[in-house]
């Protein structure tokens, strides 16, 4: 560190505390002082105890400069403490991260030795889920043929000589009907009862004709799935 | 006003000249002042540039690994606990169940002659039956894993109406494996019905021997009530 202040104060001091030169058994005496009057500024610096100071006080400017050097010096010693302090932060962040990660990587190893050895029941569990995945997702939209055949067997018995004697029936309960009626007036309604069926989202009448002694008809649709599935998932 | 004596020795009047221009030097700002402060400064800078930033940024990192090991460490804690609460006991009784109902092969003859049996049972007697392998791709999915493996094959028989829908309804409720029935047809001549239906049997391979411990795991006691069905189904199988 470059601190030239101790020195500047030094020579200040040696120079003040320099004694005039005195002769033998004259003493001089001190300069009368009025009495009850203060010294003016800058006077003690002059007048020594003993002597006269030669050596002119500082001016306005010369101050500045001086407490300038100062503050810089000041300033580079914090700004090293910072530099440490910042070097001390960082390196202590860094390896305390670094110590903590290492640490629970080395739990880690422990627990996955430990679910390791017990990773037989997952497997075993993993199995029976997927087989119970499958049974959801096959059987979640199948339905029973035998109630829906009843049910159509039942609506058509209520409309009166209708007979049912093919049923087809396809995915989402798309069916196809063919059978046949002693007049048209049972067709038709044995057709009412099937469109006003709750049971029964669409219908229609793809074909009727008349064969000499019966009346031929083929209805289409579709059932509501929803409502034939509970009978077959139990 | 004091008086400068006249003895003044002219060596010390020259050492204070000396004094104060020397003070008056020292007292001027030099270059010399302020190069530790820059010095610092830059020091602090290169040091910031190349050791500081990649050493937080190396923290950083650890602190977010540390924050994934961490959560999971409580994940494998949690299916520690999950695996601990299963009896061992009672899982194997319920893996050999699923896999009677569902095996891990399904032979097509040994289907196809449960079907041809059941049907018999019901008073049909058949008049088509053929079967083969499938492999069903599930919706959208493409991948090989997603693919659901089956015996699967037209049939038709011949019998009363009552005897037919007797036989549909055992495929469901009688059947130890999981059948699905697709494209039935039930049509009358006189008074024999002849019924045709695709009749499909599912199974499941064998998998993988190795488990992946991080990967969602479900535990099969959620499902109590298949897993029930599971066991009626294995126990008419015995």
């Amino acid at each position: 560190m470059n601190n030239p202040e101790p020195n500047v104060k030094n020579t200040q001091k040696t120079v003040v505390e320099q004694k005039p030169p005195v002769k033998v058994g004259q003493p001089t005496p001190p300069p009368p002082m009025p009495k009850n009057e203060a010294p003016r500024p800058g006077f003690e610096n002059i007048m020594a105890e003993k002597g006269v100071n030669l050596i002119p006080t500082l001016s306005k400017e010369e101050v500045v400069v001086a407490e300038k050097k100062k503050k810089l010096n000041v300033g580079s010693i914090v700004s090293l403490l910072i530099l440490v302090v910042i070097s001390i932060l960082i390196v202590g962040f860094n390896i305390v991260s670094r110590m903590a990660l290492n640490n629970e990587k080395t739990k880690l190893n422990t627990y996955e030795t430990q679910v390791t050895k017990i990773a037989q029941k997952m497997i075993a569990s993993n199995e029976i889920t997927e087989r119970i995945q499958l049974y959801n997702r096959v059987l979640s939209e199948t339905y029973s043929p035998k109630s829906v055949v009843d049910y159509i067997n039942a609506i058509a018995s209520k409309s009166g000589t209708s007979t049912v004697s093919t049923f087809s029936l396809g995915q989402d309960l798309l069916f196809t009907i063919e059978g046949k009626a002693t007049d048209m007036e049972n067709v038709s309604k044995f057709w009412y009862l099937l469109s006003n069926d709750p049971k029964m989202e669409t219908v229609t009448l793809q074909s009727v004709g008349n064969n000499g002694n019966y009346i031929r008809f083929i209805f289409k649709g579709k059932l509501v799935l929803k409502e034939f599935l509970s009978s077959i998932n139990n | 006003m004091p008086i400068i004596s006249s003895t003044v020795n002219a060596t010390k009047t020259k050492k204070e000249v000396d004094a104060i221009s020397e003070r008056v030097k020292k007292a001027k700002l030099k270059i010399a002042d302020v190069i530790i402060p820059i010095l610092v400064v830059i020091v602090l800078l290169i040091l910031g540039v190349f050791v500081f930033v990649p050493m937080i940024q190396k923290a950083i990192t650890f602190q977010s690994e540390h924050k994934v090991i961490v959560d999971k460490e409580a994940q494998l804690k949690t299916l520690e606990e999950t695996l601990n609460s299963m009896d061992e006991g009672i899982l194997q009784s319920d893996l050999i169940n699923a896999q009677k109902v569902i095996p891990n092969t399904l032979k097509v003859s040994s289907f196809m002659y449960y079907i041809d049996n059941l049907a018999m049972e019901k008073g049909l007697t058949s008049s088509e039956i053929s079967a083969g392998d499938i492999k069903i791709n599930t919706k959208g999915e493409t991948t090989e894993g997603n693919y659901i493996l089956g015996v699967s094959g037209p049939l038709a028989y011949e019998g009363s109406l009552n005897n037919a829908l007797a036989f549909l309804d055992s495929l469901y409720s009688v059947s130890p494996y999981i059948i699905t029935i697709e494209n039935l047809d039930l049509e009358a001549f006189n008074s024999v019905w002849k019924i045709s239906l695709s009749v499909t049997g599912y199974y499941v391979p064998v998998s993988a021997s190795s488990a992946d411990i991080y990967s969602a795991f479900t535990p099969y006691s959620k499902y109590t009530d298949i897993v029930k069905i599971f066991e009626t189904k294995a126990s008419q199988l015995d």
